[in-house]
C-alpha cells in the first residue's frame, strides 16, 4: 500500500533524526570533559568520579533489571502490568539511593556538578522511554531535598554569576543550577538572605549597600588594578573582534593609589575610576544577590575568552564569596580586577566560585 | 496611484523564490548600504503595490517603531568603545551600540514592508499551487488561516454597518450603550464564524475534500519571461552570494565599528543587490513602457 510505505519511510526519517540528535548529544559530552581536562587535576577527579557515576548506575540498572526478571518469575500469576509498575519502582528506589550516595561523594564542585548533569543529560538520550523516567525523578527529587534543607543556592555573587549565567544562555539552567544547589547543601547549611555562604573567619562580612550612608568628608586610599592578563595565555579562546580592545600586556588600569570615602564598596571605586580614565565598562544590578555584576571592562565581556570566562575582584588577596557592591572598602585595601578564562582557576579565585571557604 | 502589478502575473514560482531571498538577504545582511538599499526598494515596491494606503502605513506605523527600537538597544546595550556620555546608573551610551541599533531597527522594519508586499503578491491560490503537491493539508490550512484576519475584518465591518442603521453602532450612544453594542456585534461575529467554519466544511466535503486523484486548480505556465526573470534572480543571487563569502555584505559593530572598504567588487555587489531588490519596480516600469509605446503606435 502506498499509505503505508510513505508511513514506513517518516518512520525511518525520524529515526535517522533522532540517531543524529544521539550522537550529537554524546559529543557534547566529550566537550565537557575536554574542559575539564584544561585543569589536570579537577579534571581527572571529575573524570574518574563521572565514570564512576556512570559505572554505578549502570550497575544498578542491570541490578534492578535482575530482580525484576527474579521477581517475575518468582510471580508469574502476576499481571504483567504490575510487574512494569514493580520494576519501575524499584529502580527509581535504587536511582534515588545512588542519588544520596552520589550527594555524600561530591566534593561541592560546581565543575562536577555539571559534569552530572551533562552526564545525566547524555543518559536520558541515550537510553528509550523508561529510562528517561527514571532518571527524571531522582532530578526533580534532589531539587526537592534541596528545597527543603532551605536556601541551598549557588555560592557568590562575582563569581557563581559567571558560571551562572552560563547556562541560562545555553537555555538549560534547570539542572545545573539545581544540582549547584545540591552542592551547596552538601557542605554549609546556613546562607543569608542573598545566597552568601558563610564568609571565611578573618574576612569582613558582607554589608548592604542600601544601609551604607557615604561619609563624603572622610577621604582614604586602595589600590587599584584591573588586568586581563589571563587572555594573554588563552589567545586562541579570545573571541578575534575583541583583540583590538585587549591591551597588548593586558593590564587595562595601572596598579595606582586612588582616594574613595569612607563607605565606598569595591564597586564604587571601580566605576568611580573606569568613568574618570574614560575606559568603558559595563554592568548589571542583580537584586538576588544585591551586588551589581560586571559584565564587561573596556569591551572585554564575560564569555569572550572562551565560556568559563568572567571578571572576578580581590581584595588583599581574597577573593570575596559575595558581590563587590556588597564588599565595603577600608583604607589601605588592595583591590584587583582581574579576568578569569577558567571560571577562576587560572587566578587564584576557584573556591569562591565553589564555595569552599579557605 | 493603484495600478496591475505586473510582477505578480509571472509565475508562482518565480514569486515565491523572489520573496525567500529577499528576505534572508534583507535579515542577514547588516552592512549599512545593503540595508539602505532593501528599505528603499521595500518601500518604493510597497507604494506601487498598495497606494496611498502603504504611505499612510508605513508613516504612521513603521516610522515610529523604527525610531523606538532605534532608541531601545542604547538603553539595554552598552558595548563599544566610543563611549557618547554616561546613563544616570553609570553605564555608558556608546556610539556603536547606537549604530547598531538603528541599524537592526532598519532592517526590521524592512522585513515588515517586504513581507506587506510579499501577502499582496503571493496570494493564496499560489501558494497552494505551489505547495499543494508536497504538503496538500498544511498548505490549505496555511491559506485558509492566513485569510482568517482581513475576511473577519470586512465582516464586522458588514455586521457594524448593519447595526448602524438600527442605532446600535459602537459610535452610538453613551459609554456603556456603546460597549454593549460593542458585545453584540461581537456575539453577533462569533455565531457567524461557527456557523461560516461548518458551512465551510460541508462546502469542502460534498466538492470531495481528501479523496485521492485530486487536482489543483491552476492556470499558471512558466514561460520564457518567467525563465528570463529567475535566472536573472539567481545570476544576482549568485553575485550577492560571492559578495556575502567575500564579506562584504557584512559589518561588525562591536567593539568597533568595522566593515571592509569601499572597492570595485564590492561597488559590484551593491549594483547587483540594488537591481535584485528592484526586479519588481523595474519589471513594472517596463511593462508601462511597453504599454504606452504599444498605445502611442495605435
Amino acid at each position: 500500500m502506498l499509505m503505508n510505505k510513505k508511513r514506513w519511510i517518516t518512520a525511518i526519517l525520524i529515526i535517522g533524526v533522532l540517531a543524529i540528535a544521539f550522537f550529537w548529544g554524546g559529543d557534547y559530552q566529550k566537550n565537557s570533559n575536554k574542559l575539564a581536562d584544561d585543569n589536570p587535576e579537577i579534571g581527572a577527579i571529575s573524570d574518574i568520579d563521572s565514570s564512576h557515576n556512570t559505572e554505578a548506575q549502570q550497575d544498578e540498572d542491570t541490578d534492578s533489571v535482575a530482580e525484576t526478571s527474579s521477581e517475575s518469575d518468582s510471580k508469574v500469576s502476576d499481571l504483567k502490568s504490575e510487574d512494569v509498575l514493580t520494576s519501575e519502582d524499584h529502580v527509581a528506589e535504587i536511582e534515588k539511593e545512588a542519588e544520596k550516595e552520589k550527594e555524600k561523594e561530591k566534593d561541592t564542585e560546581v565543575e562536577k556538578a555539571v559534569e552530572i548533569g551533562a552526564g545525566t543529560k547524555s543518559e536520558t538520550v541515550v537510553d528509550s522511554d523508561k529510562p528517561v523516567l527514571e532518571i527524571d525523578k531522582p532530578v526533580v527529587k534532589a531539587g526537592e531535598e534541596a528545597g527543603k534543607a532551605g536556601s541551598k543556592q549557588p555560592v557568590t555573587a562575582p563569581a557563581t554569576k559567571s558560571d551562572d549565567k552560563e547556562p541560562t544562555k545555553s537555555s538549560t539552567s534547570k539542572t545545573p543550577t539545581s544540582k549547584s544547589e545540591i552542592t551547596g547543601s552538601k557542605t554549609e547549611s546556613k546562607k543569608d538572605k542573598y545566597l552568601t555562604d558563610p564568609v571565611p573567619e578573618g574576612k569582613p562580612e558582607p554589608v548592604e549597600w542600601q544601609d551604607v550612608t557615604i561619609n563624603k568628608k572622610e577621604e582614604l586610599t586602595v589600590t587599584l588594578s584591573v588586568s586581563a592578563k589571563t587572555i594573554l595565555n588563552n589567545m586562541d579562546k579570545l573571541n578575534k573582534d575583541k583583540l583590538e580592545v585587549l591591551p597588548a600586556d593586558g593590564v587595562i588600569y595601572k596598579q595606582k593609589k586612588v582616594t574613595f570615602y569612607e563607605g565606598e564598596s569595591a564597586f564604587d571605586v571601580l566605576l568611580r575610576e573606569m568613568k574618570k580614565n574614560k575606559i568603558h565598562m559595563e554592568f548589571t544590578m542583580t537584586p538576588i544577590y544585591n551586588s551589581n555584576y560586571i559584565e564587561g571592562i573596556n569591551n572585554l565581556y564575560e564569555f569572550d575568552c572562551g565560556e568559563l570566562s568572567g571578571w572576578m575582584y580581590k581584595v588583599n588577596g581574597w577573593f570575596p564569596n559575595y558581590g563587590a557592591s556588597r564588599y565595603v572598602l577600608h583604607d589601605g585595601d588592595v583591590v584587583d580586577w582581574v579576568y578569569t578564562c577558567d571560571l577562576g582557576r587560572d587566578v587564584g579565585g576557584y573556591m569562591a566560585v565553589t564555595g569552599e571557604g579557605k | 496611484m493603484k495600478m496591475k502589478d505586473s510582477f505578480a502575473t509571472y509565475h508562482p514560482i518565480v514569486n515565491f523564490v523572489y520573496f525567500v531571498v529577499i528576505l534572508l538577504f534583507s535579515m542577514f545582511f547588516m552592512h549599512p548600504i545593503f540595508q539602505v538599499i532593501a528599505l528603499i526598494s521595500a518601500i518604493v515596491y510597497s507604494m506601487m503595490l498598495k497606494g496611498k494606503s502603504a504611505i499612510k502605513f508605513n508613516m504612521l506605523y513603521m516610522l515610529p517603531l523604527l525610531l523606538f527600537m532605534a532608541v531601545m538597544n542604547p538603553a539595554f546595550n552598552h558595548a563599544g568603545v566610543t563611549i557618547l556620555f554616561y546613563l544616570d546608573n553609570g553605564n555608558p551610551i556608546t556610539l556603536e551600540s547606537i549604530l547598531f541599533g538603528v541599524a537592526a531597527a532598519c532592517m526590521f522594519v524592512t522585513v515588515i514592508v517586504w513581507f506587506s508586499c510579499y501577502n499582496v503578491v503571493m496570494t493564496s491560490d499560489k501558494f497552494i499551487y505551489i505547495f499543494g503537491k508536497m504538503l496538500p493539508a498544511l498548505s490549505l490550512i496555511f491559506s485558509m488561516v492566513l485569510r482568517f484576519v482581513p475576511r473577519y475584518m470586512t465582516q464586522i465591518k458588514v455586521i457594524s454597518n448593519a447595526q448602524k442603521c438600527i442605532g446600535r453602532d459602537i459610535t452610538q450612544g453613551n459609554m456603556l450603550r456603546r460597549v454593549r453594542n460593542g458585545i453584540t456585534i461581537l456575539s453577533i461575529m462569533t455565531t457567524w464564524a461557527l456557523e461560516n467554519a461548518i458551512e465551510t466544511a460541508d462546502s469542502m466535503k460534498s466538492r470531495g475534500y481528501g479523496l485521492p486523484h485530486r487536482t489543483s486548480f491552476s492556470i499558471f505556465r512558466f514561460d520564457r519571461r518567467d525563465q528570463l526573470a529567475l535566472t536573472s534572480m539567481l545570476g544576482l543571487t549568485v553575485v550577492i552570494l560571492i559578495g556575502a563569502v567575500m564579506g562584504e555584505n557584512t559589518i561588525r559593530f562591536f567593539p568597533s565599528v568595522k566593515a571592509q572598504a569601499i572597492s570595485p567588487f564590492s561597488v559590484v555587489v551593491y549594483i547587483a543587490y540594488w537591481v535584485l531588490c528592484m526586479i519588481p519596480v523595474i519589471i513594472n516600469v517596463l511593462e508601462g513602457m511597453k504599454w504606452k509605446s504599444i498605445q502611442s503606435k495605435i
